[in-house]
């Protein structure tokens, strides 16, 4: 068959199809995409960085409500450092919608060096990220242990425990990233680049045949459908977590037992009734919540989050979710309400000030006795 | 960049390239449904960075662009999100005289046998070749795809021979059944 005959055909068949299209509606949707991205973009920002800029003036209050020590406030600067990384970042490197009306090898280019970005900014997540609150944190738990135990050996003690905490914590954070890197973005960017080469240069046809099944890594690195599967994500992974009302009951019921237990238990250095019912609370629920994460992550061993199973939370995960941002308000209110009480503490109790107010006369005498 | 009424330039534009936009649809997907919801998308993406055309390049090649650049980063993952628009366009084909209908429907015949070949190209060469069958210039493509022109004449060079192979061993309609 020669590939004229083909070609007759085929221009044959483009002036037999007509196509009609509703421009308003076109247009409507068009905004609608448009209204979706943006909030995606600002719900992202203010979860990333106005979460950061709240927190700020909440530490502030915090140290001042709690007398805290000035190793402290090392935390804002900190945070003041975060923010701005995000927002240099943000400018520098924006994460737009793909501009389609580029030639193509143009747009992988930019897909490519998205990708890279990305890949550069999880990579060094410890050193941006990571590593600036450790410091703070670690300065003020040193300090503070110094100050209660005046010893080395007791502020080393006492650093341990929640040093550990924060180190495993820290270990999680810095694997999930890395594993994003080596299981998402980097055969992304391979892929991104064996298209380029493709496009660009000679490569022989079994490469060619090899472009089948990679173009849809484009779809990746667009802006809009990257930040959308993000959320996609973190959807399902909290699907996964909490698939149905069970695993509700399994973390609200535990949750609200232990709130009554240090309620109804009273144990001084727990602080007082509130700190004690929200301390217990928010313990079990993060122990059970990290149990059935365990759980799901055991469930669905091979079976990589995609973001296109569910793209919304379904309502046990929402309520657990709640529950979790309810949790964190009461823990503040809690410390707030405790901070005074604690103050109190550190200060001598009234009767040992009268005592020592009564005792005051008799040793003022006994100095005028041996002065004579 | 544009003067006149972006609406009344898409408008007129999608009647003289419409027949690209469903061609790089059908070309891209396997099914209907699909091939509906890329041309769907393809024309959303059209809208939307009308506003940056710059005029540098005709119509018919940003078009392609627009296309192809949707068609690549296209993905059926993304249905969910689409699945509740309303449907944007309607396909209509042209009724000819009686004379004509047996040559045409020879020729539909012929182009679903092409498509069928197309399918199994790569992603990049079908670019190529929806391109070459629409009469594009080496200048107009290598604008298209970025590409210089001697690139394209490697590859279109390739391509056409994959495609020939290709479109030779598609059975023909009804041959199976005489054999």
């Amino acid at each position: 068959m020669s590939l004229d005959r083909l070609q007759q055909a085929w221009k044959a068949e483009s002036s037999q199809v007509r196509v009609t299209f509703d421009a308003d509606q076109l247009g409507r949707e068009v905004q609608q995409s448009n209204d979706a991205f943006r909030s995606i973009i600002f719900k992202r920002d203010v979860r990333e960085v106005g979460v950061a800029l709240v927190m700020i003036p909440l530490w502030i209050a915090m140290g001042i409500r709690s007398s805290s020590l000035w190793t402290w406030y090392l935390m804002i600067p900190v945070l003041l450092w975060i923010v701005g990384f995000m927002l240099v970042d943000r400018r520098l490197h924006p994460q737009l919608p793909s501009e389609p009306g580029e030639p193509l090898l143009c747009s992988l280019r930019k897909s490519l060096a998205q990708v890279e970005h990305q890949i550069w900014l999880l990579r060094n997540v410890f050193w941006w990220y990571l590593l600036p609150p450790a410091v703070a944190m670690g300065a003020f738990f040193i300090h503070s242990s110094w100050e209660t135990t005046e010893s080395w050996l007791g502020a080393i003690l006492m650093t341990t425990i929640p040093g550990i905490v924060v180190y495993f914590v820290y270990r999680g954070v810095y694997w999930l990233n890395q594993t994003a890197v080596e299981k998402q973005l980097t055969p992304r960017r391979n892929d991104l680049v064996k298209l380029i080469t493709n496009l660009e240069g000679e490569c022989s046809e079994e490469d060619s045949i090899e472009m089948m099944n990679i173009a849809s890594s484009l779809n990746e690195t667009d802006g809009r459908l990257h930040l959308e599967r993000t959320n996609a994500i973190a959807a399902e992974t909290w699907n996964r977590i909490i698939p149905s009302w069970r695993e509700v009951a399994w973390i609200v019921i535990p949750t609200i037992l232990s709130a009554y237990v240090g309620y109804r238990l009273s144990f001084e250095p727990a602080g007082r009734v509130a700190m004690r019912s929200v301390g217990a609370a928010v313990g079990v629920f993060l122990i059970i919540l990290f149990r059935l994460g365990y759980v799901a992550h055991r469930r669905h061993k091979g079976q990589p989050l995609t973001g296109a199973e569910q793209t919304h939370f379904n309502l046990p995960a929402r309520t657990i979710f709640a529950l979790m941002l309810l949790l964190v308000l009461l823990a503040f209110v809690a410390f707030f309400i405790d901070a005074p009480k604690r103050k109190m503490r550190d200060k001598p109790d009234a009767v040992e000030l009268d005592s020592r107010i009564e005792e005051a006369p008799d040793r003022a005498d006994d100095h005028k006795v041996e002065l004579l | 960049m544009l003067e006149e009424d972006p609406k009344a330039i898409f408008t007129r534009w999608l009647e003289e390239h419409s027949s690209s936009v469903l061609k790089v649809a059908r070309a891209y997907t396997l099914t209907k449904e699909d091939c509906q919801d890329l041309a769907q998308e393809i024309l959303l993406q059209a809208w939307r960075s009308l506003p940056k055309f710059a005029g540098k390049a005709s119509p018919a090649t940003w078009f392609y662009r627009v296309a192809l650049n949707t068609a690549m980063n296209w993905h059926r993952n993304d249905r969910p999100r689409r699945q509740f628009q309303r449907p944007l366009l309607e396909v209509q084909t042209l009724v000819t005289n009686s004379d004509d209908s047996c040559r045409q429907v020879e020729q539909q015949e012929l182009v679903e046998r092409l498509y069928a070949a197309i399918h199994q190209l790569p992603c990049t060469e079908v670019a190529l070749v929806l391109l070459y069958l629409d009469d594009m210039s080496y200048s107009e493509m290598a604008n298209v795809l970025g590409i210089s022109e001697s690139n394209v004449g490697v590859r279109l060079n390739r391509a056409k021979k994959v495609l020939a192979t290709l479109f030779d061993a598609e059975p023909v309609e009804g041959e199976a059944d005489e054999s």
